[in-house]
């Protein structure tokens, strides 16, 4: 029989230190170390949420915000207060002995009461640090329907009835069964059709730009759902159930306004389950390319982002070839190093774009 | 100083539940050592919130030396996993009491004290129940635990989607404890 410890494939082996943790989250440990953690994450519960949620955008950050209200680590809660008691006391008369005449005594050296050891951060390097992060999740600027830099042929869909940034809903309710008005699905499924245009017709949803499907597809594409989907006009599975039968198919623009909404509601995991389902179905749809490379960016699966915008930024319609190029290169530079980085943010200068200065100031840095 | 820190970070959890219940500040800190971040990192992952993910965590430790007086505390990690996760449920329902959430997350999580008999099965047992798993859940075991592959190189290999690797793998792993512990059955009959 083999030994709990030893050579057992389902078993753990050694502890988790949180400085792992973070640096699983962060996507710094090497494939065998990541197995190692994640082979932990099976077999703990806890460690599978806690990870989890130290994935979404801001969690690191906030990680450090945590260890300023740690509890103190010495003495009972009277001798903690004692102690503060006394530390104040003793602050209070030096100041005021400082005003009085004669020279300025020392001021009394207050140790602190948590006995952990922190790593000094200069403001230039928190600075550094908080920039960074604002980078990583804030919504690219060129991706909001106020920016009409590069794009000169912007017809915005949804935005014409919706001039106020939509507010996302606080749940959805479970409606009757009710038959969608999509067009009949074809046997075979629409290819994406290679157009030379300088310009293309655009949509928006939650201010978040799109190429119009007609740019992509010679006929309008449906998305149709696997059993296991939940379409978004239904609250959850079970009213999907009760609901029955439906048509499973849902059309592109509708099933792409419910996952930009995630996206734009910070759900990155919700809007790249559902991205999945489009490229399930439409491998090359340069939509989901890119919006599940950011989504994969922000979730800190860096190769697979990587590997994405790479093929949205080589795509024969290049709405989005300049942040495609820039988050490829931020994600290869996560992925694979700086030195396979460098000519991509290289690449980005020479273009001149909306990202040019950001990855000067990378190149500058490495 | 130096000494005590050291017996500290060497006792067991259950050690330091009696030694908070006794009002050892201390101990308190050392647990916050151990689970502050993952109590945080729970939090994030259902309030989505750094703000009220943090304020969570502290209220959850400021009120432990009350929590572990009322409830009798077999196994400290599971227990406040379960008291993290049913603050932050309560929290939603408070902030809307109509919201609907994920079935993911109102699912309670697998008893691992249920795994003994995965980590104390032959490799030759264990591959034959891995032999009775449905295809994409036997594809995926395989390939990250005998191949010992991250979930991105298992859904490298598979095509699945990292979610759906992860979803595969639980999955199997549930069942394949279900076929172990019937053969377990069927040998004591």
């Amino acid at each position: 029989m083999l030994t709990s410890n030893t050579d057992n494939p389902f078993t753990p082996r050694g502890e988790l230190s949180r400085e792992q943790a973070e640096r699983y989250v962060r996507g710094e440990l090497s494939p065998d170390e990541r197995h190692d953690v994640e082979l932990r994450m099976e077999a703990d519960p806890l460690l599978r949420d806690a990870l989890d949620g130290l994935r979404m955008p801001g969690a690191v950050a906030g990680l450090e915000a945590l260890r300023t209200v740690r509890p103190a680590s010495s003495g009972s809660a009277a001798t903690t207060w004692f102690i503060a008691g006394v530390t104040l006391v003793a602050l209070v008369i030096a100041i005021w002995t400082m005003q009085g005449p004669g020279p300025a005594p020392t001021l009394p050296v207050v140790t602190p009461t948590t006995g952990r050891v922190l790593v000094p951060v200069t403001p230039a390097q928190q600075a550094e640090f908080t920039q960074e992060v604002a980078l990583a999740t804030a919504l690219p600027e060129s991706l909001m329907s106020a920016y009409r830099g590069a794009d000169h042929f912007v017809v915005p869909v949804d935005t014409a009835e919706m001039p106020a940034r939509e507010a996302p809903p606080a749940h959805v309710d479970a409606r009757p069964a009710e038959q969608v008005q999509a067009p009949p699905i074809d046997a075979e499924k629409p290819k994406a059709v290679a157009l030379p245009k300088p310009s293309r017709e655009l949509m928006f949803f939650f201010d978040l730009k799109l190429v119009h499907p007609k740019e992509l597809y010679p006929i309008d594409p449906v998305l149709e759902l696997a059993n296991g989907s939940v379409d978004a006009r239904f609250s959850d599975a079970e009213a999907k159930a009760n609901a029955r039968p439906v048509d499973n198919a849902v059309p592109y623009d509708r099933f792409f306004k419910n996952a930009m909404g995630k996206f734009a509601r910070g759900d990155r995991q919700g809007c790249l389950e559902d991205l999945f389902v489009v490229l399930d179905e439409y491998p090359e749809d340069v939509n989901a390319l890119f919006y599940a490379g950011l989504c994969c960016y922000d979730l800190g699966l860096f190769p697979r982002a990587a590997d994405l915008l790479e093929r949205a930024r080589m795509h024969e319609v290049d709405t989005f070839i300049e942040e495609a190029e820039w988050y490829h290169a931020l994600a290869m530079d996560r992925s694979e190093g700086s030195a396979r980085a460098l000519p991509l943010f290289e690449a980005v200068v020479v273009r001149a774009g909306f990202y040019a200065e950001r990855a000067r100031i990378r190149l500058a840095e490495k | 100083m130096f000494l005590r820190r050291r017996t500290i970070e060497t006792l067991s959890d259950e050690d330091l539940v009696v030694r908070v219940k006794s009002g050892q500040q201390s101990s308190l800190a050392a647990l916050w050592d151990r689970y502050a971040h993952l109590l945080f990192g729970v939090g994030m992952k259902y309030l989505k919130d750094v703000e009220r993910a943090k304020d969570l965590v502290v209220e959850v430790f400021a009120s432990l030396p009350e929590l572990l007086g009322k409830h009798e505390v077999k196994s400290f990690r599971p227990w406040i996993h379960t008291v993290m996760r049913n603050r932050c449920l309560m929290l939603l329902r408070k902030h809307d009491p109509e919201t609907r959430m994920d079935e993911t997350l109102l699912s309670a999580p697998d008893d691992p004290s249920g795994d003994a008999v995965l980590h104390e099965a032959t490799l030759q047992r264990l591959e034959a129940a891995i032999s009775g798993l449905k295809d994409a859940q036997q594809t995926c075991i395989r390939l990250f635990y005998l191949e010992r592959n991250s979930y991105q190189q298992t859904a490298e290999r598979t095509g699945f989607s990292v979610e759906h690797v992860r979803s595969h793998i639980q999955n199997g792993r549930r069942n394949l404890r279900l076929i172990l512990e019937s053969d377990v059955d069927q040998q004591h009959r």
